[in-house]
């Protein structure tokens, strides 16, 4: 929900044109909307996934019947 | 660049090409011999359909990741770029969580379940965790019916990738001519386009042997190969094109001054010598004052002057200047007679940049707001619910897979779908006029970067990207609807007491027929293919998605509400794509609304029904 919330928030208010003179700056050759909207929150789930397999779901066998870590 | 564009649109792919593409399928079927080489003795139906649930991290993580690739990742989504730019980063987002919400919302849940009632399908599940026949029969048709439509259209787009690999090649040349003899005197195959014919045999039959000899493991073996082709191909191709066009913030510049093209008609009038019975498709032409256009359809020469040429207008110098001078036709009269420019974006410079993106069609553009949210929703949970994913849930070795695969997956995401925006940005910089056939611009890429970069050979690799996507999906929805007939009508239903050589005599025989029935529905295929796989693929999803989180995570759903639920899913799907217009949805995908009502529906009836039985629950939700 964060990711969602962040990607759609910033990119209607930034990325989607507010007049029609906007101009879209590019950074390190992308636009810069794709970094900030786009690219950070990718690589902020990416670091979160990353983390949650390592701390967040816990081993079992299986076939026991424990419920999700 | 200006290397790059001689060539221009004329190049077919070399036999060298056909070589390297052959070899790639023969290690498609090495690898399903290899594979059942390997396949442990006893257990047929868990082998065949499962592998023995015993799938490692890169298998696992690997299968999945090619099997949610399918056709549509490498032509259509580089067709959508192509013709829309930037704003395809925001519309593919939703993909940075669909492995954490995809594989882990419902993996190890479901894995633990399956194995305690030994189910090897998802109706299998679904009955059994209710004690419920009728919850197994309907999740059954559900799967077949949809599943079929969804095959029919994946050999469709199989088919149309070989035609575009082999079209020039000399020896496919004499094979199409060969196989027209054949088809000209078979009724059922009049109408038919022979090239067509023979990839579409070509590839039912290849994808039809390795999933019938090897099964799962199969399937799972070639998925692991066709992930790593297509992850090759997608980083050769990222390289090649950042090249060509001198980087990303160069073709970035020059994007920011193309406008969309304009669609229209011309009337064209013929030179007094003028032998050809035909203007190919895509022949480059000049107006007076030097304006260029493309012809969008093959015009048949019947008269020195031809009236209402379909044709597509570039509208910037700069993309004109990107155009090979010798392809240009300069002895063909071009009067333009109308101009339909785009709905959204037609004189707007920067509008390939950002979102909403041109739209030849749509006034408001792309992608509005409300559909940029829904497709962030859809993409993880739609993939959540594929059955043909879930299955693969049901088949990894132990949690620790599961960690390790959901993180290798989210990786294999970010590189191959971030790459293809850049990729097919710059290939708009680099090949303009593609839009009077977008969805050929994977190839065409593919094509022209390597032969510039003097590996042609590379072309066959590459166009196997889309190839292995589409074959990694198609053999595993095949195996998913013969393993939902198999075990879940023959064996339950037909004949439980089936012994082990009845099974698999059955099972051999039932993914020959779906195959092939597949492959004869194909030979005609309905037009909109990507709309079928969109429905069928949300529809699964409607159905299957919220049905499968309450069984596995509510112990009070019931098997009416698990039906209800399934049925409500898949009805307002339809109703929704079809009746309801976008305005009355508020803007949104039918997928939100199917899996809201899908899950108001479980609920409901759910509490209005009998609770399931205790020793139901213990058995489910508390530890042994």
């Amino acid at each position: 929900m964060a990711s969602c919330a962040w990607v759609i928030v910033y990119c209607y208010f930034r990325a989607y044109p507010q007049s029609p003179s906007d101009e879209t700056t590019l950074l390190f050759g992308f636009p810069d909307w794709v970094i900030w909207g786009i690219a950070l929150p990718w690589l902020a789930c990416n670091v979160f996934t990353i983390v949650f397999c390592l701390f967040g779901i816990k081993d079992d066998t299986p076939d026991a019947g424990e419920s999700d870590g | 660049m200006a290397e790059f564009v001689m060539l221009g649109a004329a190049i077919g792919v070399s036999n060298v090409a056909l070589v390297s593409f052959l070899v790639y399928l023969a290690l498609v079927i090495l690898l399903a011999w290899l594979s059942s080489r390997a396949a442990p003795s006893g257990g047929f139906v868990s082998e065949y359909f499962l592998g023995s649930r015993n799938l490692g991290v890169w298998a696992f993580a690997l299968t999945f990741a090619a099997t949610s690739a399918s056709g549509g990742s490498f032509m259509g989504f580089p067709a959508l770029i192509y013709t829309h730019g930037w704003v395809l980063a925001l519309w593919i987002a939703g993909y940075m969580i669909v492995p954490i919400v995809a594989m882990g919302l419902l993996g190890k849940r479901l894995n633990q379940i399956s194995r305690r009632v030994d189910a090897v399908t998802i109706p299998e599940v679904l009955g059994q965790r209710f004690e419920s026949p009728i919850a197994g029969i309907v999740g059954t048709l559900l799967i077949v019916i949809f599943i079929f439509y969804y095959l029919l259209a994946q050999f469709k787009a199989g088919s149309e990738i070989l035609i575009s690999l082999l079209s020039e090649v000399s020896h496919f040349q004499t094979a199409v001519q060969w196989t027209a003899s054949i088809t000209t005197s078979i009724p059922l195959l009049e109408g038919t386009e022979p090239d067509y014919v023979l990839c579409l045999s070509v590839f039912s039959a290849a994808v039809i042997f390795y999933v019938v000899y090897g099964g799962f493991r199969a399937v799972v073996w070639t998925d692991v190969m066709q992930g790593i082709i297509m992850f090759g191909g997608v980083v050769v191709m990222l390289v090649l094109a950042l090249y060509f066009t001198g980087g990303l913030t160069n073709a970035n510049h020059k994007l920011a001054q193309y406008k969309p093209p304009a669609f229209g008609t011309a009337r064209l009038t013929l030179p007094k010598a003028f032998t050809e019975e035909a203007i190919p498709r895509g022949t480059w032409l000049e107006t007076e004052d030097g304006q260029l256009v493309r012809t969008g359809r093959r015009v048949e020469v019947d008269s020195d002057e031809i009236n209402s040429v379909e044709i597509l207008m570039l509208r910037t110098e700069l993309e004109q200047e990107a155009v090979n001078p010798q392809l240009i036709r300069r002895d063909i009269q071009v009067e333009i007679l109308k101009r339909d420019p785009y709905a959204y974006g037609a004189d707007v410079e920067g509008v390939y940049l950002r979102p909403p993106g041109p739209d030849p069609g749509k006034a408001d553009g792309f992608l509005a707001i409300g559909i940029a949210f829904s497709f962030f929703v859809f993409w993880p949970f739609g993939s959540s619910g594929q059955p043909s994913n879930m299955v693969r849930l049901m088949a990894f070795r132990n949690t620790r897979t599961l960690r390790m695969s959901i993180i290798a997956v989210s990786i294999y995401f970010s590189v191959i779908y971030f790459s293809l925006v850049i990729i097919f940005c710059c290939a708009k910089v680099l090949i303009p006029g593609m839009e009077i056939n977008p969805d050929r611009i994977m190839p065409e890429m593919a094509v022209q970067s390597t032969t510039m970069a003097g590996v042609p050979w590379l072309a066959g690799i590459l166009l196997a990207a889309p190839f292995a996507a589409v074959m990694s999906s198609v053999d595993s929805f095949l195996l998913v609807v013969s393993s939902s007939l198999v075990r879940d009508i023959y064996q339950r239903y037909i004949n439980p007491s089936a012994h082990e050589s009845q099974l698999k005599r059955v099972t051999y025989g039932g993914t020959i027929t779906i195959g092939l029935l597949a492959t004869l529905a194909a030979l005609y295929p309905p037009r909109y293919l990507q709309d079928i796989i969109v429905i069928a693929s949300g529809g699964l999803a409607a159905s299957f998605l919220v049905p499968m989180a309450f069984s596995l995570y509510w112990r009070r759903a019931t098997a009416a509400g698990i039906i209800t639920g399934m049925i409500v899913g898949c009805l307002t799907h339809f109703l929704l794509t079809f009746v309801v217009s976008e305005e009355v949805r508020l803007g949104l995908l039918p997928f939100v609304w199917d899996v809201t009502f899908s899950a108001l529906a479980v609920i409901v009836v759910s509490l209005l029904t009998k609770p399931p039985r205790d020793e139901v629950i213990r058995r489910y939700f508390d530890v042994d």
